[in-house]
């Protein structure tokens, strides 16, 4: 463990972390690390441990075996040291019914040994026209953003976001991402979690994916992909379905599926696929009335790893 | 410091909680007017129709005394029909009738017989009957000049009357402490829990114990104010004469809140929901307030029943303020109560505290 408070650029250690209840492991056994600086993303279906393996960190949940560190400190032995440092935003947690934006702001600031002026605060997310107004009169997508603000009243140097879009429409989920990345510009290392597959792919630079409390992969958006068996895939109009035996036993092709729409073909390697797929064409006086050449995306990882679909 | 902020901003939330406000404050005042108007004290003087047929010397003596009394309206007669059918229909309360020839039975024998018609439904029908018998009794002694052997010297032991409202409205005050710490703590904890704002708190490095010592003494600071606002209502409205030390109503207040705040934890800690927490409340609430005399003096309920009550948290309490409220007792003067109370105090903490979750 002394090598981990060695390493500057590691500031979240989890090391084989259980947290079990009566009849349920909701996290089972998980060893990770998170850099300094970095977005770490923890993507997983709903139930998966996400929650629970955030709070854990946090110190909210005392974890069944297993121990955190953040920033060098265990969060079960200096849960204060931990708190001190670091922002939480919880899943649907809500503040005061009846203090203003400011006054709550304030309010949590006095917690703190080191904080940061209200006003400022609701700059950053875009709501200092709201500071005397109170949470319950804001907009989903601002009760969102006031609760970033909220985390950030110490300046902590971890940030943790527990689902921080859902629930949210598609546009008040891209503002959202930008202050999150403003977080993360601001030099703060940031763990969020999310089963959005697009959210994880855009914001993290690295993901652990979750299912039934294990970590079942974790490396970058990019490497998770190229990982996959077939990491493109290549659609092609509806007249050549009646030549899937033919595609199929094209270079690099791994399997073609006859669709309604046209045929899907499972590439290992598309810069292989496509030049055999043109010269087939050419050979054969056929031409496409669609070609489109698709990255396989993290939907397809977890469905390659788990067996079941992210969103079920 | 810390404390201090938190016990502000509480204070500023409640000042901002219309609804609590309502059943902090306007709610026991609606019950102390609705009382306060039932109960009011209509204080008519008895009314003596007397019917003077001797019309003589002592006649005349006899009604110029019962004029010298304060509780009677006397009213002179001519109609002894009319009168007696007032009387039956409760338009009078008394009805004398002094027969024919009273100074001329003075001396001799048989006396003369006077009449005293009363409806004895009247509670005060009584006070009068005994006033016009002593009054008699003089008559007589003095007219045989029999010299006075026996004094009584009556000597008010109560300084003053006690009225169902002066009873009642001390009562009240202490509901409504406690009617509103019960409820108001019970589902501001059921809703803190839903809406996740105690596990928010518990990721800050604030401790949990400051945040509810905030909470507690901005309720305190409340239910002193409560209390003060129902017995200062009581007094300019219904004039419910407020005897004793204001400072130690205030204490006991203090106390008796401390077990409604505790018992209020309790209850949050059991319910689910907001709504949960507000009936759950009630249920502990509604049958304290019944049986431990807030209404009616416990001394009326059976003996084992009213064993139990006494050792319950609101009984003693109410003992106290009426002590202290209607006879200037000084609030150390009720030992017995106070170690009841303050048995509950660390019962119902203790229970708080165990009971107690985050989620």
């Amino acid at each position: 463990m002394t090598d981990l408070l060695d390493a500057p650029d590691i500031v979240i250690h989890v090391d084989d972390l259980s947290k079990h209840y009566e009849n349920l492991k909701a996290v089972d056994g998980i060893t990770f690390d998170v850099k300094r600086g970095e977005v770490f993303g923890i993507l997983g279906p709903n139930g998966a441990g996400k929650t629970t393996t955030l709070e854990c960190i946090e110190g909210l949940v005392q974890p069944t075996k297993g121990r955190t560190t953040v920033l060098g400190f265990d969060t079960q032995r200096e849960p204060q040291k931990v708190k001190q440092r670091i922002g939480v935003q919880l899943q649907a947690s809500a503040y005061f019914d009846h203090l203003t934006l400011r006054e709550i702001l304030d309010l949590f600031g006095m917690f703190y040994d080191r904080r940061v002026d209200p006003i400022e605060l609701l700059e950053q997310v875009n709501l200092a026209d709201r500071g005397d107004t109170t949470v319950n009169k804001l907009s989903g997508g601002q009760q969102q953003r006031f609760t970033i603000a909220a985390t950030l009243v110490n300046d902590p140097e971890v940030v943790f976001l527990d689902e921080p879009t859902t629930g949210l429409d598609p546009q008040a989920r891209r503002s959202l991402w930008s202050f999150v990345q403003a977080i993360n510009g601001a030099g703060r290392t940031v763990v969020l979690t999310t089963h959005y597959m697009e959210e994880a792919e855009y914001l993290c630079d690295r993901i652990a994916i979750m299912d039934q409390g294990r970590i079942v992969a974790l490396d970058t958006p990019v490497n998770l992909v190229r990982s996959l068996p077939v990491p493109y895939q290549i659609k092609v109009g509806p007249e050549c379905c009646d030549a899937v035996d033919e595609l199929r036993a094209l270079a690099a092709v791994k399997d073609a599926i006859s669709e309604e729409i046209g045929v899907r073909l499972l590439s290992a390697d598309a810069s292989i696929t496509v030049p055999a797929l043109m010269e087939w064409a050419r050979a054969s006086g056929r031409e496409f009335s669609h070609l489109e050449v698709v990255p396989s995306n993290l939907e397809d990882v977890f469905l390659s790893i788990t067996g079941h679909a992210l969103r079920e | 410091m810390l404390l201090f902020h938190l016990t502000v901003a509480n204070l500023k939330m409640l000042a901002r909680d219309r609804q609590a406000l309502f059943w902090a404050l306007v709610f026991p005042l609606i019950f102390v007017v609705v009382f306060g108007l039932f109960f009011r004290e209509t204080e008519s003087p008895r009314t003596l129709a007397v019917i003077d047929y001797a019309e003589d010397s002592v006649s005349a003596q006899l009604i110029e005394s019962l004029r010298q009394v304060d509780e009677l309206n006397v009213n002179m007669r001519a109609d002894e029909g009319q009168a007696r059918q007032e009387l039956n229909n409760g338009d009078l309360s008394h009805l004398l009738i002094i027969p024919e020839g009273l100074e001329a039975t003075v001396s001799d024998n048989p006396p003369a017989t006077m009449t005293l018609l009363y409806d004895d439904a009247d509670p005060l029908g009584g006070i009068v009957l005994g006033l016009i018998w002593s009054f008699v009794d003089r008559a007589n002694l003095q007219m045989a000049q029999a010299p006075t052997r026996l004094e009584l010297v009556p000597e008010g032991v109560s300084r003053r009357n006690i009225s169902y409202l002066d009873f009642l409205i001390p009562g009240l005050a202490i509901w409504g402490v406690m009617n509103f710490s019960i409820i108001g703590i019970a589902t501001s904890m059921a809703a803190y829990r839903e809406k996740r704002i105690l596990i928010r708190l518990q990721a800050t490095p604030l401790k949990v114990r400051v945040f509810f010592a905030a909470r507690v003494l901005s309720a305190l600071i409340l239910s002193v104010l409560q209390a003060a606002m129902i017995l200062a209502v009581g007094w300019l409205l219904f004039g419910v004469a407020i005897e004793g030390n204001l400072l130690h109503i205030a204490l006991l207040v203090v106390l008796g809140n401390l077990v409604f705040l505790s018992l209020g934890f309790v209850v949050g800690a059991f319910s689910k929901t907001v709504a949960a927490a507000s009936g759950l409340g009630n249920a502990v609430g509604l049958p304290l307030m019944f049986m431990s005399g807030v209404f009616f003096p416990i001394e009326n309920l059976p003996t084992v029943l009213r064993l139990i009550v006494e050792h319950l948290p609101l009984a003693p309490i109410l003992e106290i303020v009426r002590g202290i409220v209607l006879h200037s007792y000084a609030i150390w003067e009720f030992p017995l109560q106070l170690a009841i109370i303050c048995g509950w105090i660390l019962l119902s903490a203790v229970a708080a505290i165990r009971t107690f979750r985050f989620r």
